[in-house]
């Protein structure tokens, strides 16, 4: 506890938040719009701070000079550094409203993007047209967590049931998993498991060397891996196999 | 510091909960950008347990725990600064007090708006109760008129169902007694004062009718006893007057003061021989009075007559020397006491009737 507290006071940005900007810089644009959504209400924050409009911020050109600004801070942003993401990139954001409020009123014009752009493109294939837009695994992955989400739930327990049901030490997680493993591969176990909605005990410890009292106990662990290794999660079936050493 | 891997599966209140690479499920703080499916790098630190949330909740708690405890000790508003009985002082003009357990002053009530002005220059917050009332005393500048000091204990919630007198603690046992000898000491001779108790019920009724307890207590008698009393004519009235009308000694524990001296025994005489002494004072004073008590002593004295006339005439030679040659001279010309003379004669109310009224009921009836 004492740790996290310092860790808190240093001011550092975590080390999570850390490694979704890294992903960012490095591409991902999911997780760059989804980042950006997420930092709208700041955004508009820091706009209507500093232009004062109350009404249709959302559609006046500072908030999008504003989100441009932001984009910029996450590009610009130096992770070896970890200050604080949000104070830099509200100080980035302030400088580019202040340059662009200083040209309009200088020059008291302002000028669509279309009048620069010749109309040979469409305006779909210039801006809309994303070359990473290959969406489909996440969308998938997403899917499948909720399906097996509904799976477990069939078993009366949920996902954050799992926090304090994993076991804690290495071993006894193996053990569980290699249980899940069983279940998974003989058909019969599975079904059982089905029908009764709880762990097959007694044909389980023809299987395994162990007492039903340990498997009681780490039931709603195995049930839960009994699932993700029968889905299609690969990364998660990848995280089973790597632990139990294949 | 580690860092593990793992893969978001849900969220929730603020926290994601992952997978990590080596098949444990922790949760950790949510940031911006994070969704379901997304495989994060995370610090272990980061990892939030439920235990942890639970130290520091219970840490919180116990904290403001600590500083409620801390500030009941050095405030402690539930016995101190609470109101606890109240204190009226009438004379010519009202003041209330609200009293705490220490009898210390918490708030001054004024009622009558030219004489609130005076009292208001002095600073009673905070003082004990018999420093107020002499204060008071002092700055009104009686001479020769009545005080009422009237005190009521305050009704707990818990007491209501009922006996006033259980209230009676010795606490207020301790008021009342410091407020006889504030009037039995500090006050000039020529001022006579009652200390009255009175249930709570009064104060309610003082509330109401925005009069202070002295004069509610007034204004009730005199409605109980059928005396024609208007709630302005209280408001306005010195409470001297008013009590020279109205008896009040049956409204809880009077204490009269000062009896020894010649005016003061007010109220005692009115209890025995309904008002000799008392009605003396009065006629004097007051010519709005004599309207009521004319009609007593006119049907009273029809009843019993020469009995009573024999039974009193040794006592009251003194007021048989003063009035008896002005009496027969008033009748003839009339009734309406517009003259002084006239008033005092008749106000003699329903006791002098017996002693004097013998001579004017004869003469009257040979007429």
């Amino acid at each position: 506890m004492i740790n996290i507290k310092s860790y808190y006071w240093l001011g550092h940005e975590k080390d999570s938040f850390l490694e979704i900007i890294k992903k960012i810089k490095n591409g991902d644009i999911l997780l760059r719009n989804k980042f950006i959504d997420d930092y709208k209400p700041f955004i508009l924050k820091c706009v209507s701070q500093l232009v004062g409009k109350k009404n249709n911020i959302i559609q006046s050109d500072e908030f999008s000079i504003a989100l441009i600004a932001f984009n910029e801070a996450i590009e610009s942003y130096d992770l070896d550094k970890r200050t604080i993401f949000i104070s830099f990139s509200k100080q980035v954001i302030k400088r580019r409203l202040i340059d662009y409020l200083r040209c309009t009123n200088k020059y008291k014009v302002t000028v669509p993007f279309s009048y620069l752009y010749d109309n040979d493109s469409s305006f779909e294939e210039k801006y809309l047209y994303d070359n990473n837009s290959d969406y489909s695994s996440e969308f998938i992955t997403k899917e499948e967590i909720k399906n097996l989400e509904l799976k477990i739930c069939e078993f009366k327990m949920t996902i954050e049931d799992l926090i304090d049901c994993s076991p804690k030490h290495r071993d006894s997680r193996v053990m569980c998993l290699n249980v899940a493993k069983i279940i998974k591969e003989n058909d019969s176990l599975f079904q059982l498991l089905m029908e009764k909605k709880t762990l097959p005990y007694k044909e389980l410890t023809e299987h395994v060397n162990l007492c039903k009292r340990t498997l009681e106990k780490n039931k709603k662990f195995i049930i839960a891996m009994v699932f993700v290794l029968k889905s299609d999660l690969e990364i998660l079936k990848k995280y089973i196999y790597d632990t139990i050493g294949r | 510091m580690i860092k593990q891997k793992g893969t978001i599966l849900k969220f929730k209140n603020n926290l994601a909960i992952i997978m990590t690479t080596d098949c444990k499920v922790v949760s950790i703080i949510k940031q911006p950008g994070m969704y379901v499916g997304l495989e994060v790098l995370f610090n272990i630190n980061e990892v939030v347990h439920k235990k942890n949330k639970i130290i520091i909740s219970s840490q919180i708690i116990a904290g403001v725990a600590a500083i409620f405890i801390i500030l009941l000790a050095f405030f402690n508003p539930f016995t101190n600064s609470r109101v606890y009985a109240y204190v009226a002082v009438d004379s010519i003009t009202s003041i209330e007090f609200e009293l705490d357990k220490n009898n210390k002053i918490l708030k001054v009530n004024y009622f009558n708006d030219d004489t609130s002005s005076l009292l208001k220059e002095l600073d009673l917050k905070h003082q004990s109760v018999d420093v107020a009332i002499r204060e008071v005393i002092k700055k009104s500048n009686l001479d020769e008129s009545v005080i009422l000091i009237s005190a009521c204990l305050k009704e707990q919630s818990n007491d209501k169902s009922g006996d006033t007198k259980k209230n009676h603690s010795e606490e207020f046992d301790r008021l009342i007694d410091i407020c006889r000898s504030t009037a039995e000491k500090d006050f000039d001779e020529d001022i006579r004062s009652k200390v009255v108790e009175t249930p709570y019920d009064y104060k309610k009724l003082a509330d109401i009718n925005k009069i202070s307890l002295g004069r509610s207590i007034v204004y009730e008698k005199a409605k109980e006893q059928g005396i024609d009393m208007d709630i302005e004519e209280i408001k306005s009235k010195s409470i001297g007057e008013a009590l020279k009308k109205v008896k009040i000694d049956d409204v809880g524990v009077v204490h009269d003061v000062k009896k020894d001296k010649p005016q003061k025994p007010v109220s005692e005489p009115e209890r025995k021989e309904p008002s000799k002494e008392k009605t003396d004072p009065i006629e004097k004073k007051d010519p709005n009075t004599i309207i009521e008590p004319k009609n007593k002593t006119q049907e009273k004295p029809l009843p019993e007559p020469k009995n009573k006339f024999e039974e009193t005439v040794v006592e009251p030679k003194d007021n048989f020397e003063e009035t008896p040659f002005v009496e027969p001279k008033d009748k003839p010309e009339g009734k309406p006491g517009l003259e002084p003379k006239n008033k005092p004669k008749e106000t003699l109310n329903s006791e002098p009737k017996h002693n004097k009224k013998p001579e004017v009921d004869i003469e009257t009836y040979k007429k």
